[in-house]
């Protein structure tokens, strides 16, 4: 074997050094191509990635009454989720510390915050995937902790998306008509459902720089110009319903109290302006907190103000009466011979309490409501003159209310008809209609003849100020000429003052209205047998209307006449509204004086609690008392003795009260109530 | 030497250490570059990494000198030599034991603030070793050989035992890195052909049969060959690497304004900081560290050819093939011309054992060059004074 030489090593190595020059020539020539000739190419994947592509969401417009208080408004808040395969990536975490299980960590540290279990948890971030949601527009404490477990652990692959959330500042308040949304800021329902496209929370898109991470690249070298995101934030437009929050608190706490009351299975009310056809409230029972609407059963999202259909019954009367009367077929004074039933080919219909009154003048046959009477003006006007007119009065078709699910209620094909059929239609059977129709009919006859399109929606004002929409008044058609409309007050006004609708009287104010007491239709046709709707529509005051009311109650327990349970409603329901916007009474007749007012303190004195009293002072002063611990209703009541106007603020009992106690005030002075 | 040339420097020592000033210059700046965003994250100061790599540096450059002005003789005694590979050995079942412990990788020793990389101290014991060794053979007159009886065959069980320690860290790079260095001192010593020509048979065969026998191995051997295929998985090194060097383009994206360290590429300021560094100099910066790198290589080279001692030969060889073998092989890795084998970029890539390590191996290689110059200065002595064999019977007898 030959010696080995240093100078054989020499070549060996110079050998090795060539291989390795090999390479080296070989890393030139694979950075040229890397950096000259797919340059451009890498560079766009790199720029791809570094640039995020975020959404930024802006919360949804808000729903405010017609005073600009606030009934629905968005929040942005943060809805977490995990990339479950970018938990595993650990590499930001310094190699100092051991390795270990990032989805256990995070299970344990987050599973308290979000209330959910640790096994859970650890099983969605083990599952796979890189989009999974934990927990969607969290509350704004949560979301902080939330933040701080992921900055303090350096945990991976969990991250947060704004999103908007939904609170109903007033709960239950007007629930059917703000309706509610779903978790991706659709409107399922309500106002919510019908100007979704407005209301939307609008996306508009921009572009970040990021960090591997996720995480915006702020202050430092590769960016300049750090956009601060939320100054751009937008703002939406506003939807002013025609609401009058203040009257709806009112009517909601009535319909609670109704319902408590007459355990009734459901129920509406809707106030309405009888001259615009502004909706003022409306509630419907039994209703939800769109807050927790899933919450709740489905029945309860439906606004039966204008999906329920039902027969009117005697509510209907004082329509078919103005057919009659615009027909000239009679007049008020038409004499009407009342025999307690009548009899219309093989069906006999009697009177509610069997007795007739003999003969007596149309008038009298609305004031008491007396079936006879109206039958024989029905068989005169007919099957065809009694339907075109429903239908003139907007019946069978929607109302066109700016609200979702209305109904079109179900009238005969006057063809179709046989005798006892349009009897029975003159008092208000065989025709289903929706609250809101029948209501705006009666506003027909209120404001002098003009049928109305309801409407809710007041104005959308865009952020900038403009107004988008705006609602306005609207006559579909004239129905009946204004003196037909002031017989058929005159004659509703009886109902209440002297006939079947006393219950409703408010004493000091002219009150137009019609009590209607049907039997409910059962779902399979016909009726169900001992279930009646118990229905009560009127206006005040009844020359000059300024606000015109429907109660509806479904299925009364015990009492089921709409004079007994619906008419308190109403009376009770505007008493409070009349004296809080202040409407004069227009007759002091009959009002509290020194008399009826120590049978008021009689009365209150059978209370167990002491109650405060107004103090007519011998210079024409009112002393006030202190109203700490009472409700609304009677402090209402009380104001209302003194002719002082309230101006509530909240519900429940007040609290505070300004002029203080004690203070003497003039007439119609305005006080303004704390309740809590 | 080269007199003709432009003369920046006088001899390859000069240029070494303008190149490695040059480099520690460079290094430092893409360290900051690459490390700032995560040093901030980590522990709240971006200079972070910029301090200890400059700390380390001045260590490094001690430790050179230290060891440049003891020789690499004395180093290649048998007393410091076994005893510096004994602490070696020991480190390195330390960080297994840890590692079997915690049931985890375990490649550092924690001393308080410092980290210690043991394998990167067992990379320059087992060249030092075979240097030792195998120059002895030559001396002798042997002929290497992987069969030959003798001394080497402690070289030989070294360097197993310290590739297999590594190996179970487990560091399957740096193991192959340190079987792969004594291997290149054995063909520069002269191993037979067929030997070697067996050896890489076999390792590939090996290689080969690995990789068929293992998914996982085979998962990587098609990541290495298209990182694409995997981009978010385990191509994503890779192919963020890649996408570094390539938005780099030819002049790059300016100093600091690279956007791979922001989290993108895993291992920025370490093993990958050649990514960053391509991506914020682009084409044209990567040539000049390029030309650096072969200005230290062609230095080290003529040091290794000049050297007449057998023993500083293979030592220096040995040292070029850790500095210079391991450069190239991480510039190709970050390239993605060889696999990710964890194997740093001196001077570029962050790592204190690494720079320490890879300093003290210049030393010796420094101190080799010292003895070349003294014995030309002999050769050029008339031959009454040259004494070389008085000088040389009293070296003996003083060192071993």
């Amino acid at each position: 074997m030959k010696r080995f030489t240093l100078n054989d090593g020499r070549i060996r190595f110079g050998g090795l050094c060539l291989l390795l020059l090999l390479v080296f020539v070989g890393v030139i020539a694979r950075l040229g191509w890397l950096q000259i000739v797919r340059s451009e190419d890498l560079r766009k994947q790199s720029d791809n990635q570094l640039t995020a592509d975020l959404t930024q969401k802006h919360p949804r417009g808000r729903i405010v009454d017609r005073e600009g208080e606030e009934l629905a408004v968005s929040i942005m808040t943060g809805s977490l989720y995990v990339d479950p395969e970018g938990m595993s990536d650990d590499s930001l975490v310094s190699k100092a510390q051991p390795r270990r299980d990032a989805r256990r960590i995070a299970a344990d540290l987050l599973a308290p915050v979000l209330k959910m279990d640790k096994e859970r948890l650890y099983g969605i971030f083990t599952g796979g995937g890189r989009f999974v949601w934990l927990k969607r527009t969290m509350d704004p404490k949560d979301e902080e902790k939330v933040r701080k477990i992921i900055k303090d652990n350096k945990l991976p692959g969990l991250h947060f998306l704004e999103e908007s959330k939904r609170y109903y500042t007033k709960k239950r308040t007007a629930a059917q008509i703000l309706g509610f949304i779903g978790t991706d800021d659709v409107g399922l329902s309500g106002i919510e459902y019908q100007l979704n496209d407005i209301l939307k929370g609008k996306d508009s898109k921009y572009s970040l720089m990021v960090d591997a991470a996720g995480q915006q690249i702020l202050g430092s070298l590769i960016n300049d110009d750090p956009q601060d995101m939320q100054k751009k934030q937008e703002q939406l437009p506003t939807v002013y319903l025609t609401l009058d929050s203040k009257m709806q608190y009112v009517l909601e706490d009535a319909m609670d109290d109704a319902i408590a009351r007459t355990q009734a299975k459901g129920a509406a009310a809707i106030i309405m302006d009888p001259y615009t056809g502004e909706i003022l409230g409306m509630a419907s029972r039994p209703t939800f907190d769109p807050n927790h609407f899933h919450k709740y059963s489905q029945e309860s999202w439906n606004n039966k103000a204008v999906s329920m259909i039902y027969e009117p019954g005697s509510v209907f009367k004082p329509i078919v009466g103005c057919m009659g009367l615009t027909e000239g077929i009679i007049s008020p004074n038409t004499i009407f011979n009342d025999a307690g039933s009548i009899r219309i080919a093989d069906r006999i219909i009697h009177n509610w309490d069997g007795e007739g009154l003999g003969y007596v003048p149309f008038s009298t046959i609305i004031k008491f409501s007396i079936n006879t009477g109206m039958v024989q003006l029905g068989m005169s006007l007919g099957a065809d003159r009694l339907i075109s007119y429903a239908k003139k009065f907007g019946f069978g078709s929607p109302t066109g209310i700016d609200l979702p699910g209305e109904e079109y209620g179900i009238l005969y094909d006057p063809k179709m008809m046989y005798e006892p059929d349009v009897a029975t239609m003159a008092i208000g059977q065989g025709i289903a209609v929706t609250p809101i129709q029948v209501l705006r009919a009666i506003c027909a006859i209120a404001n002098g003849g003009e049928l109305l399109k309801p409407y809710i929606i007041k104005k959308i004002v865009a952020p900038d100020g403009s107004i988008i929409k705006e609602g306005q008044k609207e006559v579909v058609r004239n129905v009946i000429t204004p003196e037909v409309a002031a017989q058929m007050r005159a004659m509703m006004e009886k109902v209440v003052s002297e006939g079947g609708g006393k219950t409703a009287a408010i004493k000091g104010y002219r009150i137009a209205g019609k009590t209607g007491t049907a039997e409910k239709l059962a779902e399979g046709g016909g009726y169900a047998a001992g279930k009646y709707i118990a229905s009560f529509v009127g206006f005040v005051p009844a020359d000059k209307p300024k606000y015109a009311m429907l109660v509806m109650l479904d299925t009364p327990q015990g009492a089921f006449y709409g004079s007994q349970v619906s008419a308190p409603i109403f009376r009770d329901t505007l008493q409070q509204i009349l004296v809080a916007k202040g409407i004069q009474p227009t007759n002091r007749e009959g009002l509290p004086s020194f008399d009826m007012m120590n049978d008021a303190a009689a009365k209150v004195k059978a209370k167990p609690k002491k109650m405060p009293q107004i103090l007519l002072l011998p210079n024409g002063k009112i002393k006030l008392p202190d109203f700490k611990g009472i409700d609304m209703r009677y402090t209402a009541e009380l104001l209302q003795q003194g002719h002082l106007r309230l101006k509530p603020y909240g519900s429940g009992s007040a609290y505070q009260q300004r002029p203080t106690p004690g203070t003497e005030v003039a007439e119609g002075t305005t006080v303004e109530v704390w309740f809590n | 030497m080269n007199k003709s040339f432009l003369k920046f420097w006088n001899n390859p020592c000069q240029l070494i250490y303008m190149v490695m000033f040059l480099l520690v210059l460079i290094g430092g700046i893409n360290v900051f570059s690459a490390s700032f965003v995560m040093a901030r994250d980590m522990t709240g100061s971006g200079v972070y990494f910029l301090k200890r790599y400059f700390l380390f540096a001045l260590l490094g450059f001690c430790g050179m000198a230290f060891v440049r002005r003891v020789g690499y003789k004395a180093w290649l005694n048998r007393r410091p030599l076994w005893a510096f590979y004994i602490i070696v050995f020991m480190m390195l079942l330390y960080v297994d034991a840890v590692g079997i412990a915690t049931k985890g990788a375990s490649r550092w020793i924690y001393l308080g603030p410092i980290s210690i990389q043991p394998s990167e101290f067992a990379k320059l014991s087992v060249i030092m070793l075979a240097s030792k060794y195998l120059g002895n053979m030559l001396r002798k007159g042997q002929r290497v050989s992987f069969f030959a009886k003798g001394d080497h065959r402690l070289v030989l069980a070294a360097t197993f035992i310290s590739g297999v320690l590594v190996y179970k860290q487990p560091d399957l790079g740096t193991a192959a890195i340190i079987v792969a260095l004594v291997l290149g001192v054995y063909i520069i010593a002269g191993v037979p052909k067929w030997q070697v020509l067996g050896i890489l048979g076999g390792v590939g065969a090996l290689a080969v049969v690995g990789t068929l026998a293992s998914s996982y191995r085979m998962e990587r051997v098609q990541v290495w060959f298209d990182p694409w295929i995997d981009p978010r998985g385990k191509g994503y090194q890779m192919v963020q690497s890649l996408l570094a060097i390539g938005s780099g383009g030819l002049t790059g994206t300016h100093w600091g304004h690279g956007a791979g360290k922001f989290f993108y590429l895993p291992e920025a300021h370490t093993d990958f900081a050649f990514a960053i560094f391509c991506q914020e100099n682009g084409f044209i910066g990567a040539m000049i560290l390029l030309l650096l790198f072969a200005l230290l290589g062609l230095a080290f080279c003529t040091i290794t050819i000049n050297a007449r001692d057998r023993r500083g030969f293979l030592l220096a060889g040995g040292v070029t093939f850790l500095i210079i073998g391991q450069a190239v092989a991480n510039m190709a890795m970050v390239c993605g011309i060889l696999p990710v084998i964890g194997v740093p970029l001196i001077f570029i890539s962050y790592g204190g054992s690494s720079m320490v390590l890879s300093m003290a191996a210049i030393g010796l290689l420094l101190s080799v060059y010292d003895d070349e110059v003294r014995e030309a200065e002999q050769d050029a002595m008339p031959p009454e004074e040259r004494r070389d064999n008085l000088r040389m019977v009293r070296n003996e007898r003083w060192r071993s």
